[in-house]
């Protein structure tokens, strides 16, 4: 049915972690297939285990039971191949804008040289030349978030993984970069073939991606997946908008 | 409402055991060293270089309570396990009058090399103790404090320990650090007034520095000298504030997480400026100088280290794993051996019959205890009526707490010697110097924090007082007191912790051939140390004060502090 190759696929995946009241389950039983040039989004309520598969798929957490693999192969730490974005952006305040861009690219062999074209590359594409120098307090949300994007971007990785990007911006702000982040997807310049996004706003997730993914917590369970087949972009007053809004609302209450 | 507290004592109690019985074993091990060498030096080699002494000292001791807070506060940030040992032990070391320990420190050391450096190790060792313990507490908050989604962003870049180290932890902790190692230093400075006094008094050694000079200067009656010596040490005092915990305090504004606060804005601005001073500043330039070369080592640690460590195995990758067990072995094998050792030790110490009853000890303490409530009274008795009058003339309170800063910079133990001779001569009373010494040891900590209780009383207060037409007294009471409550225990809890430690000298002083002695257990332990040189003696006084101190402090000041937090909290 999926003419894309699969490229990252969740098996059975389980996570519990110890507290002082017991062992508590955060996920349970989790089984997803990601394939490329998809946007698949995650929703469902807060506690449900959203953050920590963003954490599993992305090597920082074991799995407890289960396991994920990447393009086939077992993942037995951080997937170099994917970069996190944050609600809270995530930014170092001591370091500048450029180098809270390099420090990403720390870890990836590169000469200082070459780390530093890459992020000025990626500080051009999200729209924030003239501010390389500029330190995050200096900067408004928006532009944090930008930030946060391109270092994101400068690891030229093949899956982004985003833990409610547009959370902590302003409406306006987020509408535009909502597009830009469509935009970016698309663009066959980059490497970026799948994207993944935890957000708890049923509209956005309706209006950016292919595959919504609605979770449930105690323990923290896949409910179902929803296919949006409509095109791009996206009227959010049109009827079948309306429609999966509404299919998904009625999936988390 | 008890549950909580119970349980913290739980806890806190099987730390206490473990430490106490640790320090006892270290004393019981004091080797036997039966008669001083008294070993005088020529001094009157100019002031500034008895400056330099003291002042390598000092450097020499913060190194190494920089490298150890570092350690630990990184291990216990790391690890919830670990922390739940290292924080509690910390804890109760900076609760404890560790200058009680220095007459053993010394012959620790002796043991280790010759008397003079031996002296030397135990001088170093006993303001390490004294700068230490916070540092680790602002290491721990200050990567603690790391905002979640930063930690994680991190965390996903798959940095090797060094990288991370240097470019998280290392940055994080690095604000509390800088307001930190001001106090610390003003605690080393102290630590090494009275270290230089004991050495010189009771047991005659010459540890060369500034704190000798002065002493030397108050047993001649040579005041010139002692009044160059004091302003020589506050015009140290003084430049090094301006010119490293000033351009540190600026720079470490640089690191702080709080994005977007609302007086944002002119704070930066103004730290921008006090850095470009400096930045630009020859004298500045050592800091810079340092700040590259922990800069070049990190970068050559990094490029040796962090090679090893891939990311992409870190699930199953078996050095990694291996390095961490490795760790964690050495850490728990390093608690388990001191807790068996101590505990044999102790035993052998408790075991053997002593002529000094447990019961003049415990008098001792007694005696001891009211020395410090008296001093913390007197303390009080001018304290509160002053911060009260300046709470309500606001315009001259900037200018006295400056001018209180400035005073407080001076470690009060520089004055030791002069209040015991001086008080003497006067009053024919050794009782009212110890007083008096107590009081300069403590007064600060109450002035200062009853003085930050004062300045959070909002104006809506104050006018409510001017509208409900209080009179002075009524407002003191209904308003004041409750508003400044908070502050008063923290300050109170601070202020006995320093005059137990001030005790530890004021009760036996030795200038010249004149001994100043009260009956007390600093009195004891000292009097037990350098005249009769009975260890055993030494072990149990230790431990009773120990045990009364941490008693006092677990039942009754921090209950005494979480009530005081919940009733009187000023933020709704």
């Amino acid at each position: 049915m999926n003419e894309f190759e699969k490229i990252l696929s969740v098996e059975n995946v389980g996570r519990s972690f110890k507290t002082k009241a017991g062992n508590f389950i955060a996920l349970e039983n989790i089984n997803l297939d990601f394939f490329e040039e998809e946007f698949v989004a995650i929703v469902g309520p807060s506690g449900c285990g959203k953050s920590t598969l963003l954490k599993i798929i992305n090597g920082m957490l074991k799995p407890s039971t289960g396991k994920t693999s990447f393009r086939g192969k077992a993942l037995g730490g951080i997937n170099l191949e994917c970069s996190m974005v944050y609600q809270n952006f995530g930014l170092l305040p001591w370091l500048s804008v450029l180098e809270n861009i390099e420090l990403g690219l720390l870890s990836r062999e590169l000469s200082n040289a070459q780390a530093q074209k890459k992020a000025a590359h990626y500080i051009d594409k999200v729209g924030l030349d003239g501010h390389e120098e500029a330190y995050p307090r200096e900067l408004s949300g928006g532009m944090k978030q930008r930030v946060g994007f391109a270092r994101a971007l400068a690891i030229e990785p093949e899956i982004l993984l985003m833990d409610e990007p547009f959370s902590s911006l302003d409406p306006l702000t987020a509408i535009n970069l909502r597009e830009e982040i469509l935009d970016i997807w698309e663009d066959p310049n980059l490497r970026i073939t799948t994207v993944i996004m935890i957000t708890h706003q049923i509209e956005e997730a309706v209006e950016m991606a292919d595959r919504v993914i609605v979770m449930d917590g105690s323990p923290g369970h896949v409910v179902k997946e929803v296919k949006i087949p409509l095109e791009r972009p996206r009227n959010r007053k049109s009827k079948e908008f309306d429609h999966y809004v509404g299919e998904i609302f009625e999936l988390i209450t | 409402m008890m549950g909580p507290i119970w349980k913290n004592i739980q806890i806190k109690w099987y730390s206490i055991a473990l430490i106490l019985v640790a320090l006892l074993a270290a004393l019981s091990q004091t080797p036997e060293v039966d008669t001083f060498i008294v070993e005088l030096d020529p001094l009157a080699n100019s002031l500034a270089s008895q400056i330099f002494y003291s002042f390598l000292r000092m450097l020499g001791a913060f190194v190494f309570a920089l490298v150890f807070a570092l350690t630990f506060g990184v291990l216990a940030a790391t690890s919830t396990t670990r922390a739940k040992v290292i924080l509690p032990v910390v804890d109760i070391l900076q609760s404890v009058p560790l200058l009680g320990f220095f007459p053993t420190a010394i012959f620790w050391f002796m043991k280790l090399g010759s008397a003079k450096v031996g002296l030397e190790m135990a001088v170093v060792f006993l303001i390490f103790t004294s700068q230490a313990w916070n540092l680790v507490f602002a290491v721990y908050d200050g990567i603690k404090n790391i905002p979640e989604s930063t930690k994680q962003a991190v965390e996903s870049m798959a940095l090797g320990p060094v990288a991370k180290f240097r470019r998280l932890y290392l940055p994080a902790a690095f604000p509390r650090i800088v307001d930190n190692a001001a106090l610390s230093w003003a605690n080393g400075w102290y630590f090494l007034m009275a270290c230089e006094i004991i050495a010189l008094g009771p047991l005659n050694y010459e540890v060369p520095g500034l704190g000798s000079v002065m002493f030397r200067a108050v047993e001649n009656s040579d005041w010139l000298t002692f009044y160059k010596g004091l302003g020589a040490l506050f015009a140290v005092i003084i430049a090094m504030d301006f010119f490293i915990w000033r351009p540190l305090g600026a720079l470490a504004s640089v690191y702080r997480f709080d994005f977007g606060a609302q007086d944002e804005e002119n704070s930066s601005e103004l730290s921008e400026d006090v850095l470009s001073f400096y930045r630009n500043h020859w004298i500045c330039s050592p800091l810079h100088w340092l700040g590259q070369s922990v800069d070049w080592i990190f970068t050559k640690l990094e490029d040796s280290f962090d090679d090893k460590y891939s990311p992409e195995k870190t699930h199953t990758s078996k050095t990694w794993k291996w390095v961490d067990a490795c760790i964690s072995i050495v850490f728990w094998t390093g608690i388990a051996s001191a807790l068996v050792w101590s505990s044999l030790e102790i035993f052998e110490v408790l075991t053997t019959p002593h002529p000094m009853t447990a019961a003049s000890l415990l008098l001792a303490i007694f005696y001891s205890s009211l020395r410090v409530l008296g001093a913390y009274v007197l303390c009080l008795s001018w304290i509160l009526p002053l911060c009260f009058w300046l709470h309500r003339r606001q315009s001259y309170m900037r200018w006295a707490q400056s001018t209180a800063q400035i005073l407080a910079s001076i470690p009060a133990t520089a004055f030791f010697p002069v209040i015991a001779v001086l008080s003497f001569r006067f009053f024919h009373t050794t009782e009212l110097a110890v007083a008096l010494m107590l009081v300069t040891g403590m007064q600060w900590y109450l002035l200062f924090n009853i003085i930050g209780g004062a300045q959070s009383i909002g104006s809506d207060l104050k006018d409510l007082g001017k509208a409900l037409d209080l009179t002075r007294l009524q407002y003191f009471k209904n308003i004041f007191l409750p508003a400044i409550a908070p502050a008063l225990v923290t300050g109170s809890i601070t202020a006995v912790g320093g005059g137990w430690n001030a005790l530890i000298i004021a009760e036996y002083i030795k200038i010249g051939d004149k001994l100043y002695k009260v009956f007390g257990i600093g009195a004891i332990i000292s009097e037990s140390t350098f005249e009769s040189g009975d260890r055993n003696l030494v072990a149990y006084a230790l431990f009773f004060m120990v045990f009364v101190i941490v008693t006092i402090n677990k039942l009754f000041w921090q209950p005494l502090y979480s009530w005081a937090e919940k009733k009187f909290r000023m933020d709704d």
